[in-house]
């Protein structure tokens, strides 16, 4: 008896080895030809992209629509000025910088007062998205577009949303208060729109590792590798899921979800899809924009628009939940496209994509 | 895993050695480049290392004007890489055609300009849109009205880049502007408002205020954008008027941003309802500051909007107010 119980678990045993060998061969099979994908897109994008020129081009014309730039940020007295100032130096013809201080217990808003001469203004903030109190507004006396948002603690989204409020311009960039662009991310990322501006809803950056890469000012000046093999080993994951995965499913069509490090986005269609909510942040942006019917718009990424982030190296980094919100993303796809087609969704859906039309139209208001 | 992490660092290993190599053979490019006695052996590199040299002559081109451009000019005519160039412009492979045209876009010459006029029939858009871009930068005027009148089914960003290449004062703009608005028909209007605002100049043109009830609101948009750089047949105050009250709102903006910039008599009325009164706050702000722009008895109007009944009109005026003030003291100290 205890012989054949031993067999029948021995037998067991080997089933299930061979059944992670099959699940592991099709996980590295998928990951292979994404990684291909992505690779053929890219060369083929290095062959055929912009130039500099156009980028300088775009730099100095006024047809290009204005940008928000939302940096929430939470005790980041360390980075913060650095951080700002790399965004206010950001190449764009015209962005405002919107600093949301997300109820710090450090010394943060008193810098960025310091640093910046910010005054507390009597900007008009819109009430679109319900956020926690917001305490000020703070703007520059100095002839730079800076506004700083100080607010009660809710979390990255909430203080997302108060920044959607406080915006002006047609399109919205979230990036991380402690992220470094690099100087024409902007407008790189921005160009998406201006390519296809009637069904491109979302656009996302590629993420990379800024351990070990020289830095200044807030810029990145040299990449290479960190010294720590864990680091060298993300570094590596980094690029299979960013550089190579993303832009793999992009070229597949299937770009559910982008990075909240780097994202830009219609105002109004946030303000519609409240595209940020609960405490969960960013990386639902995919998840609120796959609300909308499919065929209705389509999220980009724009190969080359770098956006650095210094990763903390701990384990909690390398089980991010980024695996569940793209699930989530997925199923909401998966459920709009199972919608009837006069569903009061899907007309909601063409409502913002005309929405969304009426935003990327290029008109700077 | 290991694999992939051994393969990244030989590949930037690899890439950090011929990245040395190249920049070596740039810098000695540069050199003889900037000898004026070294023609031949200028020459001589420019054979030996073409992909550096064509890179060299890129940026010579983008940046050099006068006798240092005229030389690299010279050396490249005189290399091998210049039939090259001619045979490469009218190959099928997009990139190679694409760069020969961008190159040869640069230099004068019958050749140059045959090889460019071929490439903008290319298969390929990319070959299309680096010839458009030569002809405009370079071309002679009547190949230029052609290229912006063909436009409209590009990309926005392609035509602001296409709108950069044209230069200042090429004739070409208040031709093209002239026919466009005499032709009335909207994607050309479009293009052509699209150029007048790219350019932000004083343009000789009249633009025909049936602009402002065109059935595309793209149109109207840019119509009251660009209309601070050209006359228009009709009395300013009422086509103003008109677009104050235009079902779109994002037209009714650009009305009232139009106000800040002309400042026309008569208008304070229709800017303040639309402070008043909005779908957006975006078209209130615009309205608020042409008050403000506007100076005297409307600015006043626009300070008793600070007491107004609604907090968003009364929050918008503050606003308004404070930068004014602000820029005033500014302007002060």
């Amino acid at each position: 008896m205890t012989a054949s119980l031993g067999g029948l678990f021995l037998d067991a045993m080997v089933w299930s080895e061979w059944g992670f060998l099959i699940y592991l061969f099709i996980l590295s099979s998928l990951y292979f030809f994404l990684v291909m994908v992505g690779l053929v897109e890219m060369l083929r994008h290095r062959a055929t992209g912009g130039r500099v020129e156009d980028s300088g081009a775009l730099n100095s014309s006024l047809l290009v629509p204005p940008v928000s730039v939302l940096a929430p940020a939470y005790n980041e007295a360390v980075t913060i000025r650095e951080s700002v100032k790399a965004l206010l130096a950001l190449s764009y013809p015209e962005h405002e910088v919107i600093v949301i201080n997300d109820g710090s217990t450090d010394q943060t808003l008193q810098l960025l007062i310091e640093e910046f001469h910010l005054y507390r203004s009597a900007r008009y903030s819109g009430e679109g998205l319900k956020t926690k109190p917001v305490r000020a507004i703070y703007e520059s006396m100095d002839p730079i577009r800076l506004i700083v948002v100080d607010k009660e603690n809710g979390g990255k989204a909430d203080a997302l949303n108060a920044g959607i409020n406080a915006a002006k311009y047609p399109l919205i960039c979230s990036v991380d208060a402690d992220s470094l662009l690099e100087q024409d991310a902007l407008i790189r990322i921005a160009r998406r729109f201006l390519l296809d501006p009637e069904r491109v809803l979302a656009v996302g950056g590629i993420v990379r590792i800024a351990n070990g890469c020289a830095t200044a000012s807030g810029r990145v000046i040299d990449v290479n590798l960190p010294r720590s093999w864990l680091a060298r080993f993300q570094v590596v994951e980094y690029l299979r899921s960013f550089l190579f995965g993303r832009t793999g499913w992009h070229l597949l069509g299937g770009t559910l979800i982008v990075s909240g490090a780097f994202a830009i986005f219609h105002r109004a269609t946030a303000l519609e899809t409240e595209i940020y909510f609960g405490r969960v942040g960013m990386r639902v942006v995919g998840a609120a924009l796959a609300r909308l019917p499919a065929g209705d718009g389509h999220i980009a990424l724009p190969h080359l628009a770098e956006d650095f982030l210094d990763v903390f190296l701990g384990v909690e980094n390398l089980l991010h939940p980024k695996v569940e919100y793209q699930h989530r993303a997925a199923l909401h796809r998966f459920a709009a496209m199972m919608e009837a087609p006069e569903s009061p969704r899907q007309a909601r859906g063409w409502a913002l994509r005309q929405t969304a039309i009426n935003c990327a139209s290029s008109t700077a208001v | 895993v290991f694999l992939l992490v051994a393969g990244l660092i030989a590949g930037k290993h690899v890439q950090n050695r011929r990245a040395r190599i190249h920049a070596q053979r740039r810098s000695t490019l540069e050199d003889l480049l900037s000898r004026q006695d070294k023609f031949e052996a200028a020459l001589d590199a420019a054979d030996r290392w073409p992909g550096e040299f064509l890179e060299l002559a890129q940026d010579a081109f983008l940046l050099l004007q006068g006798a240092e451009r005229k030389r690299v000019e010279t050396v490249l005519r005189g290399s091998r890489l210049y039939a090259r160039l001619l045979k490469d412009a009218c190959l099928a492979d997009p990139i190679r055609a694409a760069r020969a045209v961008r190159v040869l876009g640069e230099l004068d010459g019958e050749e140059c300009r045959g090889a460019v006029q071929a490439a903008l029939a290319h298969v390929s858009p990319q070959v299309r849109f680096a010839a458009r871009r030569a002809t405009l930068a370079n071309g002679p005027v009547e190949e230029k009205l052609k290229v912006l009148c063909s436009l409209s089914p590009l990309a926005l960003w392609e035509r602001i880049v296409l709108f950069h290449s044209i230069p200042a004062d090429s004739p070409a703009v208040p031709r093209f502007l002239g026919e466009a608005f005499q032709r009335g028909e909207e994607p050309l209007a479009l293009i052509a408002l699209e150029l007048l605002y790219s350019i932000r100049r004083l343009v000789p043109v009249t633009i025909p205020s049936e602009l402002a009830r065109a059935d595309n609101s793209e149109v109207r948009i840019r119509f009251f954008k660009a209309l601070p750089y050209c006359a228009t047949g009709r009395d300013l105050a009422l086509i103003l008027r008109e677009g104050m009250r235009d079902a779109d709102w994002r037209v009714r903006a650009m009305a009232a941003e139009a106000c800040a910039s002309l400042r026309p008599e008569g208008v304070a009325d229709d800017l303040m309802a639309m402070c008043q009164s909005f779908t957006n706050a975006a078209e209130a702000a615009h309205a608020a500051r042409a008050l403000s722009a506007l100076g005297g008895a409307a600015r006043r109007r626009l300070q008793s909007l600070a007491t107004s009944g609604s907090a968003a009109t009364r929050q918008i005026a503050a606003e308004v107010i404070e930068k004014q003030l602000l820029e005033t003291a500014g302007v002060q100290s």
